[in-house]
C-alpha cells in the first residue's frame, strides 16, 4: 500500500496500517454479528412452519411461558408445546450443528489441502459413512435378530436399536475412510494431491461395498438406504444432541485454534515449515478433527451434500482468506443454508417431509453453476 | 473406630431402607398397572396402554378396513395411504369421518399424526410401514406406535388384538364373531368340498407375486393357503428364501434348483389387472420362471388370481376360487359373487367393484387369458 504525494511515494505508517487492519476487523465482526442475528432469526421462523403451521404468539408462548407463567397465555393447541419443544426445536439445533460442521470441516480441509474443491465428502467421508449405514440397514437382522427391532433406554433417553446401529456403523465407517487415508499417505514427502487421489480411491472402494448392500436388499431395506443417502432431519430428539453438541463445540474451538497456522500454509508447505509449523502434524490432525466433526453430524442426518463447499466459497467471496474469520463464517453461513433448505423441504409438500439432500443438491448445482458461468464472465471481461 | 461402627451401621441402615423403599414402589407401581391393557403388536412388542383406546391413526389400507368389521371405522381420526385410489377406498371404509392424507407411511411428517389427537397409530409390521425413528418420536409425544398387519395369516389374531386394545366391548365381540363365523364357513365349505370331491388332484405348484417376480415358498401365508387344496409348493425343501417371499434366484440359479416340467400349476397374483398380467410374466421380473418350458403353461394351467382376494377381508373368496381351478366346480351354498357382496356389505363400500375381474386363465393355447371369474354384483 502505497500513497503518492506531491510526486513523492510515501509508505503507510504503522499507525495507518493498524487502522485499516483494525477497520477490515470490524467489518469481518460486524458480518459475523448479522450473520449470527440472521441464523437466530431463521430459527425462530422455522419453528413456526412445517407440517402444521404453528402461529408466532403460540410459539412465543410456548417457549416463554416457563419463565413468565403470569403474562403470557397458554397455547391454542395443547399439542404445539410438543410439536415446538419434542419435535422442532432439537431438529432445528441439529440443522444448525449440521451446518456448522460442515462449514468449518469444508473450510479446513480445503485450508489445509489449498484446493477449493475439496470437502469432506471428497475425502470419502461420506461414502464411507452410507456403507456403515447400508450394512447395519440390511445386515442389522442378521447380525442382531429380533435385538434388532427393540428399543433401549439410558438416562431416561430411549434409543431405537436399529437406529443406534445405523448410527454407530455409519460414525465407525467414516473415521475410518480418514484413518485409512492417513495410513496411505503416512510418508512424509507424500503431496497433497496424493491425499485427495487417495480419497477418492477409498470412495470407490466403498462405493462398490454400497452397491453389494443395495443388491442383497430387499424393496423396503433398498428405500431406507436410498432414504438415508438423500439425507433427513427429521424425528431428532434431545439425545442426539446431546451426543453431538460437545464434539462439535471441542472440534469446533480446536479447529479454531489451527485456523492461524492455516493461514501461513496458505503461503505454500515450505513457507509454513521455515516459519516452524509441522505441516504434516497440522494437516493430519486438521483432517481428523474436520472429519470427526463432519462424521458425528452425518451419522444421524444421513448425507447432506454441497455445505463444505458453498458456506467457505461465498464467506471468502464476502469477507476474503483470513482462516480466522473464515471459520465461523463458514460455520454461520453452513448453518443459515441447512436452515434455510430444512425449512423449505419441510413445507414443500405438507404433510410429508422431502429429503433435504434433495434441496442442497439443487441448490448446490445452480450455486456452482452461476459459479462457472460468473468465472466465465469474469474471464472475458 | 466407634466411629468407624456408627458409619458402617448407618450405612447398612440407609441401604436397607432405600432397598424396602424400592421394593414397596415396585410393588405399588406394579398394582397400579395390573388393570392396564396388553398385548403382543407383530413386531414383538409388548404393548401397554392404561386405558382402551379411542382414537387412532391408521397407516396403509388393511388397519381401516380391520377397525370398519370390528365396527371401530368411528374411532380412526386419521389415515395415510399411498394411491389416490387407496385413499379413496379407505375414505370410504372410514366413513368419512376421519382425514386421509396420500402419503408414504416414512414420509409422514409425525407433527401431522399428532395434531390429529389420536391415542395410537396402528401400522403394518416391517413393509410400507413406519420408521423406527417416527416410532420412537411418536412415543416421545404420548402416541402409541401398534405394530399389526391385520392380514394374511395373522388377520384374525391381529383383529382379536384390536378387540382388548378398544376394550373387549360387546358390540365389537358381536362384530368379530358374526364376520369370523362367516368367513371360517365359506373356509370349511370349500375344503370339506375338496376334500369330498372325486377329483384327483396332485402336482406341484408354483405361486408368483407378479409385480415385484417375488415368488411364494412353503412359509409364506398364500402358499399354505394354496397347499391346503392337496398340491405341493414346487419351492418347498428347496431353501428358495427363508422369509415366505424372495427373488433372490436367477434363471440358472432357479434352473438348478426347479424342474420346469415339474410346475403343474402356476398361480400369478397381481391387483394390476388382467390386461398388464402377461406384459409382466414375459417381462423380466419373474423371467426366472422360464414359464413357456413349464408343464402348467404347455397344458394351460397358469391362473391369474386377483391380489385383493388372496389374503385380508376377502382371504376367503381364494378358497372358492381355487376349489373352481383345481376341482372344477362351486362350492354348495357359497358363490364368489355372493361372499364379495356380503363382505362389500360389512365393509360399507364396494372394496371389490363390480366387473372385477378376479380368476383369469393362460397357457399355450390362449397366450392373452381368458377371463374365469368375474365379481357381478347383484
Amino acid at each position: 500500500m502505497e500513497n503518492n504525494v506531491g510526486g513523492e511515494v510515501s509508505r503507510p505508517g504503522a499507525e495507518e496500517l493498524v487502522k485499516v487492519y483494525a477497520g477490515w476487523s470490524r467489518k469481518r465482526l460486524v458480518f459475523l454479528l448479522s450473520m449470527s442475528l440472521g441464523v437466530a432469526v431463521v430459527s425462530v421462523l422455522a419453528l413456526c412452519v412445517g407440517a402444521v403451521d404453528v402461529p408466532l404468539a403460540d410459539t412465543v408462548s410456548v417457549l416463554f411461558r416457563g419463565l413468565m407463567p403470569g403474562l403470557i397465555a397458554e397455547p391454542s393447541n395443547p399439542h404445539y408445546a410438543t410439536i415446538i419443544t419434542e419435535m422442532r426445536a432439537p431438529r432445528i439445533v441439529l440443522t444448525v450443528l449440521t451446518g456448522v460442521s460442515l462449514g468449518i470441516a469444508g473450510m479446513v480441509m480445503q485450508g489445509l489441502l489449498r484446493n477449493p474443491l475439496v470437502s469432506p465428502f471428497t475425502l470419502g467421508v461420506s461414502t464411507a459413512s452410507s456403507f456403515g449405514a447400508a450394512m447395519s440397514i440390511v445386515f442389522g437382522t442378521a447380525l442382531f435378530g429380533t435385538a434388532y427391532y427393540t428399543s433401549f433406554s439410558i438416562l431416561g433417553m430411549t434409543f431405537s436399536f436399529s437406529s443406534f446401529s445405523t448410527v454407530m456403523m455409519s460414525f465407525v465407517f467414516g473415521l475410518c475412510s480418514i484413518a485409512i487415508v492417513l495410513f496411505l499417505t503416512r510418508d512424509s514427502n507424500v503431496s497433497r494431491s496424493t491425499v485427495i487421489l487417495s480419497g477418492v480411491i477409498i470412495s470407490y472402494i466403498f462405493q462398490a461395498g454400497i452397491m453389494f448392500a443395495k443388491y442383497a436388499s430387499d424393496d423396503d431395506q433398498l428405500r431406507e438406504i436410498a432414504l438415508w443417502m438423500m439425507g433427513g432431519l427429521s424425528n431428532v430428539t434431545w439425545s442426539t444432541i446431546v451426543i453431538v453438541l460437545p464434539v462439535v463445540l471441542v472440534c469446533g474451538i480446536y479447529l479454531e485454534k489451527l485456523s492461524s497456522d492455516i493461514n501461513v500454509l496458505s503461503s505454500g508447505d515450505d513457507v509454513a515449515r521455515n516459519l516452524g509449523i509441522d505441516v504434516r502434524k497440522l494437516r493430519n490432525r486438521g483432517l481428523v478433527f474436520s472429519t470427526l466433526i463432519t462424521t458425528v453430524c452425518i451419522a444421524f442426518t444421513g448425507i447432506i451434500g454441497f455445505i463444505g463447499l458453498m458456506a467457505p466459497h461465498i464467506c471468502r467471496m464476502l469477507i476474503g482468506n483470513d482462516s480466522r474469520y473464515l471459520l465461523p463464517a463458514s460455520a454461520l453461513m453452513g448453518a443459515a443454508i441447512l436452515l434455510i433448505s430444512d425449512t423449505f423441504s419441510r413445507v414443500v409438500m405438507r404433510p410429508e417431509e422431502l429429503p433435504v439432500g434433495i434441496i442442497m443438491y439443487i441448490i448446490g448445482g445452480i450455486f456452482f453453476i452461476w459459479l462457472v458461468c460468473g468465472k466465465k464472465l469474469g474471464d472475458r471481461a | 473406630m466407634m466411629n468407624g461402627k456408627i458409619i458402617a451401621l448407618a450405612a447398612v441402615a440407609v441401604i436397607v431402607v432405600a432397598g424396602l423403599g424400592t421394593g414397596i414402589w415396585a410393588l405399588s407401581n406394579s398394582d397400579n398397572g395390573s388393570d392396564a391393557i396388553q398385548i403382543v403388536d407383530g413386531s414383538g412388542r409388548t404393548i401397554t396402554s392404561e386405558e382402551p383406546l379411542s382414537k387412532v391413526f391408521t397407516v396403509g389400507n388393511n388397519s381401516p378396513t380391520a377397525m370398519r368389521l370390528l365396527g371401530l371405522n368411528g374411532s380412526v381420526v386419521g389415515a395415510s395411504s399411498t394411491t389416490d385410489s387407496s385413499v379413496a377406498m379407505v375414505q370410504s371404509v372410514l366413513g368419512g369421518q376421519a382425514t386421509v392424507w396420500k402419503s408414504s407411511a416414512s414420509n409422514l411428517s409425525t407433527e401431522t399424526v399428532l395434531m390429529t389427537d389420536a391415542d395410537a397409530v396402528i401400522c403394518p409390521v416391517k413393509s410400507m410401514t413406519m420408521s423406527a425413528d417416527q416410532q420412537t418420536a411418536l412415543e416421545r409425544a404420548g402416541v402409541l406406535v401398534i405394530r399389526l398387519d391385520c392380514n394374511g395369516d395373522s388377520m384374525f389374531d391381529d383383529l382379536r388384538k384390536l378387540m382388548v386394545l378398544f376394550g373387549d366391548t360387546e358390540e365389537v365381540h358381536a362384530a368379530f364373531d358374526a364376520y369370523n363365523t362367516y368367513y371360517q364357513d365359506v373356509v370349511s365349505a370349500a375344503l370339506s368340498a375338496a376334500e369330498s370331491s372325486t377329483e384327483e388332484v396332485t402336482g406341484d405348484f408354483m405361486a408368483c407375486l407378479v409385480a415385484s417376480g417375488w415368488a411364494y415358498n412353503e412359509v409364506s401365508a398364500f402358499g399354505g393357503l394354496i397347499e391346503r387344496f392337496g398340491i405341493t409348493n414346487v419351492l418347498k425343501g428347496k431353501g428358495f428364501d427363508t422369509s415366505g417371499v424372495g427373488n433372490s434366484y436367477t434363471t440358472d440359479g432357479f434352473r438348478e434348483v426347479v424342474d420346469p416340467s415339474d410346475v403343474d400349476y402356476i398361480l400369478l397374483r397381481s391387483d394390476k389387472g388382467l390386461d398388464a398380467v402377461y406384459t409382466m410374466i414375459t417381462d423380466s421380473s419373474v423371467e426366472y420362471m422360464e414359464c413357456e418350458s413349464t408343464s402348467a403353461y404347455i397344458n394351460d394351467r397358469m391362473y391369474y388370481l386377483h391380489s385383493d382376494i388372496c389374503s385380508g377381508a376377502y382371504g376367503c373368496v381364494a378358497y372358492l376360487i381355487l376349489y373352481k381351478i383345481l376341482f372344477g366346480g362351486e362350492v354348495e351354498g357359497f358363490s364368489e359373487d355372493a361372499v364379495i357382496d356380503h363382505i362389500n356389505r360389512l365393509m360399507g363400500t364396494p372394496v371389490i367393484a363390480d366387473g372385477t375381474v378376479l380368476c383369469a386363465w393362460y397357457g399355450s393355447s390362449d397366450t392373452s387369458g381368458t377371463v374365469l371369474v368375474t365379481y357381478d354384483a347383484p
